[in-house]
């Protein structure tokens, strides 16, 4: 497969499968509280402990509307950096199918706002490492249905929250539903920078996994929609196994990513060179 | 395969929520792909197995005979080998047969167009690669080093020379040739040095006499007659050297590079051979230092670039004019070459801030110092422009790409372009159109103004 530039950002997060939307995975037992805010909710959701590195490998099912697929294998790891552990040196590396491999991607993503997260993708076939510019932040990761917004840390600060309903049950478990809209004042630049008008996320009163989500996307008025299963603890940290979104057109499967998690490893020292664009052409 | 989800919530977007994938079956297909002759497992260590199987057919619509140009079928093999965590290789073979030759009639062409088009076997990359520590790494064998933040442009990219049979209007990733090298790396957490000693002498690979491409038309149409090619000697004694420092930054990149390298463009020697009337053209090939830096800044979705360097003693042609005087003058020995500095530079900058686009913008300048008018045959000054831009559509399984350089300078325009449609995993097919337009019979480019043509390509990877 012929890659260019910019479609080959991949899915730091999703592909490690565990910190989906910053923090759709969860470390720590939860108990039920009817006494949350919605804001409170979302941030116990997605300040978890998620280890702070990850090793992991990765099955992406890419399924046009036709039911056509695509399948991507990668290995990927992740360690958190900085002060309080909020910046994330994450580093793929694709082994599936043939014309993408050894294809890898570097990524140094910082949690403070405003500051610009650097980026790097080495493609083999033009055996060179190359900086990225930041793209169009609704942009799709490697024709996935998952945005650069979607995997990169979650700014809360863009929304406003309110709990929709506290009853909901999905799979067995409890949840609430979340709603989530611009922040007033500043809705012209979360709709930008998102490119959502609006979301609904569900996250389980239990562990504080989100367990599945709706977008309103602005760019052709479609619906995104998230789940995630096969929800597991591993190594004390709640991890989400299975990640599929769909983009949907007027009720239309337009397209569908699903990502599995086949192994991951959590907190093994990952030495620091690997987060380096000189890895990148070394191969995992 | 499909399984529901359970939510109660129930609105009319709820209920178009598409049911879960079984991811399962999915992963059983993929494990029974990969045969057991596709990756072994040794005593010590894995290798694998994989590469491609292609076919490229061309139409030269301009040409006036030779419309079908190419019915090329190449196959790359590539294994790959993990012997221990220190030691790894790598190597690849491409061979290629062109059918285009013998349906036109292989008597209609040149001895030197069948050896550079007909067939082609070459081993690519091919080396050893040692990581003694985390910080050290030794690469033995044939390989590339692409430098450079040019596209087009080999300013700071030095190491490689390129493949230029079709005048470098292929696709980039098949323009660069591998050389046989010894690459030692030193790695920081933020920096990497590199010490390069490259042992094969391999110049850039031209086009045939006597075919479209054809390097010397203008030199061949005035009389001249082009001699073997006169290379270095053994080059295990008298090796090419290159370093670089690479140093990476929150606000980009940047790299300085230095090195004494053979120029991959030959200059003539000249000989004046009465007795055949001719003059004789023989392509040398000197040595000359070069030092330079390039690298990148980043601001939101726009990466500026550049790549500067200069040469010191490099050789140059003498211009058509001199070596007639020359010639005329009796004078004995003709001086087919002329030494002297060459300033090179681009800047650029690189956009992504329109979905699913990447525009990429260069302007390249180079200055010949001490230049004398009439003496050189290159320009005092030459200034090229180009425009580079990728679009994906359909969740990448179409791929558009845009690129044009116009030689301002020369008064001629080089296109590229092309789309590629991933059908599944393993195939793609692709359509591309190529080629150079010039109206100024004074440019060099004029000579090559009716190879436009289109390509259809199909590429199974396994």
């Amino acid at each position: 497969m012929k890659t260019s530039y910019t479609n080959v950002l991949l899915l730091t997060v999703v592909l490690g499968g565990s910190t989906l939307y910053s923090g759709f995975v969860q470390a720590e037992s939860a108990k039920l509280s009817a006494d949350l805010s919605a804001n409170e909710i979302v941030t116990k959701s997605e300040e978890k402990y998620d280890g702070n590195t990850q090793i992991s490998e990765s099955s992406m099912l890419l399924i046009d509307g036709a039911g056509n697929k695509r399948l991507r294998k990668m290995k990927s790891f992740r360690r958190d950096f900085g002060n309080n552990l909020k910046d994330q040196k994450t580093i793929y590396f694709f082994e599936y199918p043939e014309d993408i491999k050894d294809t890898s991607y570097l990524s140094f993503d910082w949690e403070p706002d405003g500051v610009d997260d650097d980026s790097w993708l080495y493609l083999p076939a033009l055996k060179k490492v190359k900086r990225l510019a930041a793209a169009d932040k609704s942009d799709a990761f490697l024709g996935s249905d998952f945005t650069y917004t979607d995997i990169k840390t979650s700014k809360r600060q863009y929304w406003d929250y309110t709990i929709v309903s506290a009853t909901e049950k999905i799979d067995g478990h409890e949840c609430w539903l979340v709603e989530g809209l611009p922040k007033k004042g500043n809705e012209e630049k979360v709709r930008s920078e998102t490119g959502y008008s609006k979301v609904h996320v569900w996250v389980r009163k239990d562990n504080f996994v989100k367990v599945q989500g709706t977008f309103w996307v602005l760019k052709g008025k479609k619906i995104k929609y998230f789940t995630a299963t096969d929800i597991e603890e591993i190594q004390g940290i709640w991890t989400a196994r299975t990640n599929q979104i769909s983009t949907t057109k007027n009720g239309k499967v337009e397209h569908t990513t699903v990502i599995k998690l086949d192994k991951v490893i959590y907190d093994q020292e990952i030495d620091e060179s690997y987060f380096t664009p000189q890895k990148m052409n070394r191969g995992v | 395969m499909f399984m529901a989800s359970t939510s109660v919530i129930a609105n009319d977007t709820e209920a178009n929520r598409p049911p879960v994938f079984d991811m399962s079956s999915v992963n059983a297909d993929v494990v029974a792909s990969q045969s057991p002759g596709n990756i072994e497992k040794t005593s010590d260590g894995y290798f694998s197995v994989g590469g491609f199987v292609q076919e490229n057919l061309a139409y030269s619509y301009e040409a006036d005979h030779f419309s079908f140009s190419k019915a090329r079928t190449s196959l790359d093999l590539r294994v790959d080998m993990n012997f221990s965590e220190v030691v790894k290789g790598k190597a690849e073979v491409l061979t290629s047969y062109d059918f285009a030759y013998h349906l036109e009639g292989r008597d209609e062409f040149t001895k030197d167009t069948l050896d550079v088009y007909e067939s082609d076997t070459r081993l690519q990359e091919a080396y050893l690669d040692f990581d003694f520590a985390s910080w050290f790494n030794l690469r033995s064998g044939r390989q590339y080093f692409t430098w450079g933040e040019s596209e087009g442009s080999q300013i700071g990219d030095i190491g490689n020379p390129r493949d230029y049979r079709e005048m470098g209007l292929q696709e980039i990733e098949d323009a660069r040739l591998p050389v046989g090298a010894n690459k030692i790396t030193f790695y920081g957490s933020d920096w990497e040095y590199n010490i390069i000693s490259i042992h094969e002498f391999r110049p850039n690979e031209f086009g045939a006499k006597g075919s479209a491409y054809d390097p010397y038309i203008s030199i061949r149409r005035a009389g001249g007659n082009i001699i073997e090619t006169n290379e270095p000697d053994s080059y295990l004694k008298n090796p090419e050297i290159i370093s670089r420092l690479f140093l990476s930054r929150s606000f980009g990149d940047v790299s300085f590079f230095a090195g004494e390298i053979y120029d991959d463009f030959p200059v003539f020697a000249i000989t004046n051979n009465s007795d055949a009337n001719s003059i004789d053209f023989v392509p040398e090939y000197f040595k000359y230092k070069r030092f330079g830096l390039f690298g990148n800044f980043v601001s939101g979705s726009m990466l500026f670039k550049y790549d500067i360097a200069k040469s010191l003693d490099k050789p140059f042609n003498r211009s058509g004019l001199n070596i007639f005087q020359q010639v005329e003058s009796n004078q004995g020995k003709i001086f087919g070459s002329i030494k002297s500095d060459l300033l090179q530079c681009m800047v650029g900058f690189e956009y992504t801030g329109i979905s699913e686009t990447l525009v990429s913008v260069e302007l390249y300048r180079e200055s010949v110092e001490n230049y004398v008018e009439k003496i050189f045959q290159d320009d005092e000054h030459s200034t090229e422009a180009s425009v580079y831009i990728t679009r994906d559509f359909w969740n990448d399984r179409l791929l558009t790409t845009f690129w044009v350089n116009r030689l301002i300078t020369e008064s001629a325009t080089m296109f590229r372009v092309d789309a590629t449609f991933q059908v599944n995993d393993q195939l793609e097919v692709s359509l591309a159109f190529t080629g150079i337009n010039s109206s100024d019979s004074e440019s060099y480019f004029f000579d090559y103004r009716k190879t436009d043509r289109a390509v259809l390509s199909m590429k199974y990877s396994f």
